[in-house]
């Protein structure tokens, strides 16, 4: 509301706010949405009951004017605003939200929005209790329920336009296919600025569908288009260089990192297999990679050395009694002796003589994740291991991580778009399909990785949220310890937004440029 | 003439059909195929992620998956896209004119610029100007298609014209050939030697011996066109069908990509049909 209070100062109404999509969305049902293209189409039409603040991460009242949660996180009860109406005019009530939750936890929809609420088996009900009063009960408590609705975009149950009625500051009004997407000013947009003004400021949003990164920048650069959200180091240093107005919002919550398949069924030698299971071998790798340089050069200096699961910007949820892997090349060594490696001339050579050498496969095209493979290559070679870069394309690359297991070690970075760890279960449990360095466990191959599986059930199951954090603190220092995944950076938010675009406070956390999208303004000129 | 077009439309259909099974061949053996970027979702069920793979390997068993095509297709349904979840009627309907649009721009100035400057080159015999327009064509004979593209995005110039650019060295280097061979035929020569000026030769003596050349080379130049201009779309962004092909093929998305294979092989083998027939009616006649 502070921010709000500033707007008009500077700001004109009005204008058209232009920004580019890498792909276009696969839907616009907000219940069905898996892509980043339509997440943002969600997040820019879609109104929610509750909006996570990008800045304070503290679950804000929208739809919902006020909630209780009941049980631990069973049972959650809202009050809702009154008066409101969709896009299209028709009227919001509770319905609405009880024919939305109904619909997204549909089991036949196979939907992450409504996966995420999945706590056990069984069937939610929504119980509307008056026009603006709605209680939702899931079959067990969920685990970080309120920010949950922060996805859910609540849809008509009446309106003949369906999925296409919305409650956010834009509707869809317009879609030229692999073009453009424009999206205008709801009228019906419930909020409104401090001075009483009705919100968006803006009048409409263009989104085009542009797949090149360097010609986004350029395109920005000619002043066709106001933001961009994730800018790459080099374009980054380039923009800068022309005093192109970019920003380096700080470290974000996304993730790099090496891992060695050890999937007891992969087409592996044994002595490789023997090798990658490890914890000597893994932690020694980890020591020799410089992951100061890697932030340094690679992303020329707009990252920090990852210290584990968790970035430090996640201030909540990071361990902060971890500290970062240190470089140490003499005391890989001595970890490596522990496994009966030795170093013979500038080889490193395992018990049975085997020479070290190893594959490093990742996605190709991304300049950034190629150049740190190749940083990598170079710093093992000082402690007598020969790796060999492979590029491949994205579904090749999928199809060997998770069908084929045919791969040595795999470099890859993660998007945490959530905070939460309960969003982390499908990576940390034994038993997940994305339990990449060995998924699919019908019992834990490890103790550790037994004790992680324990830890992750508690903390899904409590309400409560510093047992949470203690049980996600004793998680991440086991994969500190273990280290299946070698974590490598943490890379800067960097974004660019245009001079002429006022209001814009970028975040860490996505939508990095726009999540204030209704206070955005443009001056006149634009 | 029926008999040409019976034989002419027969050729067509199984050219189309081949080309297309041929297609969905490659595409189900290319390494990744039962592979979906969903599946790195981590907020999606185990329930989800076995749902996605059901899905995807709907598609696996080719001969099948050709054949409910054909049945669907006989029905009018082009199926839906995997990857943009739309239907494939839709997508080709949004981005087939603009593909064909830029086409015929490409085509008619590629077409105007070789023709002029072949004809100039050979009615003036000017060194000069023969030397600009060799070199012109050898430039762009040599430039890929995707670097001219990227230069026009950089000037802002529209991508067609990149094409155009592409397609006049064929044009102008197949036309100089055989205006060069059509002016050392006997009857030219002697018209030439009776006086005839340079436009009259090549209007009455050259002309009418090149012409049905001429016309067998447009059926070609439309593959050649198709062939430059889906790299362009891609670099330059424009939604047009060589886009959609390339966001087809990287995502192995088996239904878009046979239709897209049917359409391209309709319009380069119409092409082709067509020139063909042209040529045999004005043969015929001349005759």
């Amino acid at each position: 509301m502070a921010l709000m209070g500033v707007v008009s100062v500077f700001a004109q109404d009005g204008g058209e706010l232009r920004f580019c999509l890498r792909s276009e969305p696969k839907t616009f049902n907000p219940l069905l949405v898996e892509d980043e293209a339509s997440e943002t189409i969600r997040y820019l039409t879609g109104g929610v009951l509750v909006r996570v603040n990008r800045v304070t991460l503290k679950a804000e009242p929208e739809l919902a004017a006020s909630w209780k949660v009941f049980e631990g996180g069973k049972r959650i009860r809202f009050k809702l605003r009154e008066g409101l109406k969709y896009s299209d005019g028709t009227p919001f009530s509770a319905a609405d939200v009880a024919y939305t939750m109904e619909q997204l936890m549909d089991p036949a929809l196979h939907s992450s929005t409504g996966d995420a609420f999945r706590s056990a088996e069984g069937k939610l009900v929504a119980q509307v209790i008056s026009l603006s009063v709605v209680e939702i009960s899931f079959p067990a408590p969920v685990a970080n329920l309120v920010n949950l609705f922060d996805t859910v975009a609540i849809l008509s149950a009446k309106s003949p336009q369906k999925e296409m009625a919305v409650l956010g500051p834009f509707y869809m009004a317009e879609r030229k296919a692999g073009s453009y997407l424009l999206l205008k000013r709801n009228p019906n947009y419930w909020k409104k600025d401090a001075a009483g003004k009705q919100l968006p400021y803006l009048d409409s949003v263009r989104i085009d569908i542009e797949q090149n990164p360097e010609i986004e920048a350029l395109r920005f650069q000619r002043g066709e288009v106001h933001l961009i959200n994730t800018v790459s180091p080099a374009i980054f240093e380039k923009l800068s260089a022309d005093n192109a107005s970019v920003r380096d919002a700080g470290a974000s919550t996304d993730t790099e990192q090496l891992w060695f398949n050890q999937v007891p069924g992969s087409p592996l030698p044994a002595y490789k297999k023997a090798w990658f299971t490890s914890t000597n071998f893994r932690r020694a790798v980890s020591e020799a990679i410089n992951r100061g340089d890697l932030a340094r050069i690679v992303y020329r200096g707009h990252a920090v050395p990852a210290i584990g699961i968790i970035s430090p910007s996640n201030k909540f949820w990071f361990n902060s009694g971890l500290k970062p892997h240190p470089y140490d090349t003499a005391s890989a060594l001595r970890r490596l002796q522990q496994d009966g490696f030795r170093l013979q001339g500038d080889t490193l050579r395992d018990r049975a003589g085997n020479a070290v050498e190893f594959s490093i496969v990742t996605n190709a095209g991304n300049r950034t994740r190629e150049s740190m493979a190749t940083m990598i290559q170079q710093d093992l070679r000082k402690i007598g291991i020969k790796v060999n870069v492979v590029t491949l394309d994205f579904n090749s690359l999928l199809e060997r991580m998770t069908q084929s297991y045919n791969y040595e070690a795999c470099l890859l970075g993660f998007q945490n778009a959530e905070l939460d760890p309960n969003s982390q279960m499908a990576v940390w449990l034994s038993s997940a399909d994305n339990h990449q360095w060995n998924p699919k466990q019908t019992s834990p191959a490890t103790a550790w990785e037994g004790e992680i599986d324990k830890l992750m059930r508690a903390q899904a199951a409590s309400g409560d949220e510093h047992k949470r954090k203690q049980y996600w603190d004793r998680v991440q220092q086991i994969a500190w310890e273990q280290e299946p995944f070698i974590y490598l950076i943490n890379k800067d938010a960097l974004v660019a937004i245009a001079p002429a675009v006022k209001n814009a406070a970028p975040s860490v956390f996505r939508p990095q440029t726009y999540w204030n999208v209704e206070t955005l303004a443009l001056t006149q000129a634009h | 003439m029926l008999r040409f077009w019976g034989w002419a439309l027969l050729r067509l259909a199984a050219v189309m059909l081949m080309a297309s099974f041929a297609g969905a061949m490659l595409m189900r053996v290319a390494p990744g195929f039962s592979s979906d970027d969903q599946e790195l979702n981590s907020g999606l069920s185990a329930q989800s992620i076995q749902a996605i793979r059901t899905a995807h390997m709907a598609d696996a068993n080719v001969p099948r998956f050709y054949a409910q095509y054909l049945v669907s297709l006989v029905k009018g349904d082009l199926g839906t896209s995997r990857s943009l979840n739309q239907p494939v009627k839709d997508l080709l309907r949004e981005r087939l004119p603009v593909t064909l649009a830029n086409l015929a721009f490409a085509l008619a100035v590629g077409w105007l610029l070789g023709l002029v400057l072949a004809v100039a080159a050979q009615t003036w015999n000017v060194r000069a100007l023969t030397f600009l327009a060799n070199g012109l064509s050898g430039t762009f004979i040599s430039t890929p298609a995707a670097a001219l593209a990227l230069v026009f995005l950089l000037l802002r110039w529209p991508p067609a014209f990149a094409a155009a650019l592409l397609v006049f060295p064929k044009i102008y280097r197949y036309t100089q050939n055989l205006l060069q061979q059509s002016c050392e035929m006997p009857h030219v020569l002697t018209a030439r030697a009776k006086g005839a000026g340079p436009w009259r030769v090549m209007a009455w003596h050259v002309a009418p011996v090149a012409l049905p050349q001429l016309i067998a080379l447009v059926g070609v130049s439309v593959s050649i066109g198709i062939g430059v201009l889906l790299p362009i779309e891609v670099v330059s962004d424009v939604a047009g069908i060589g886009q959609l092909a390339w966001h087809a093929a990287q995502s192995r998305d088996l239904p878009l990509l046979v239709n897209l294979t049917m359409v391209v092989t309709f319009m380069t083998v119409c092409a082709t049909l067509i020139s063909d027939a042209a040529q045999r009616g004005f043969t015929r006649s001349n005759a």
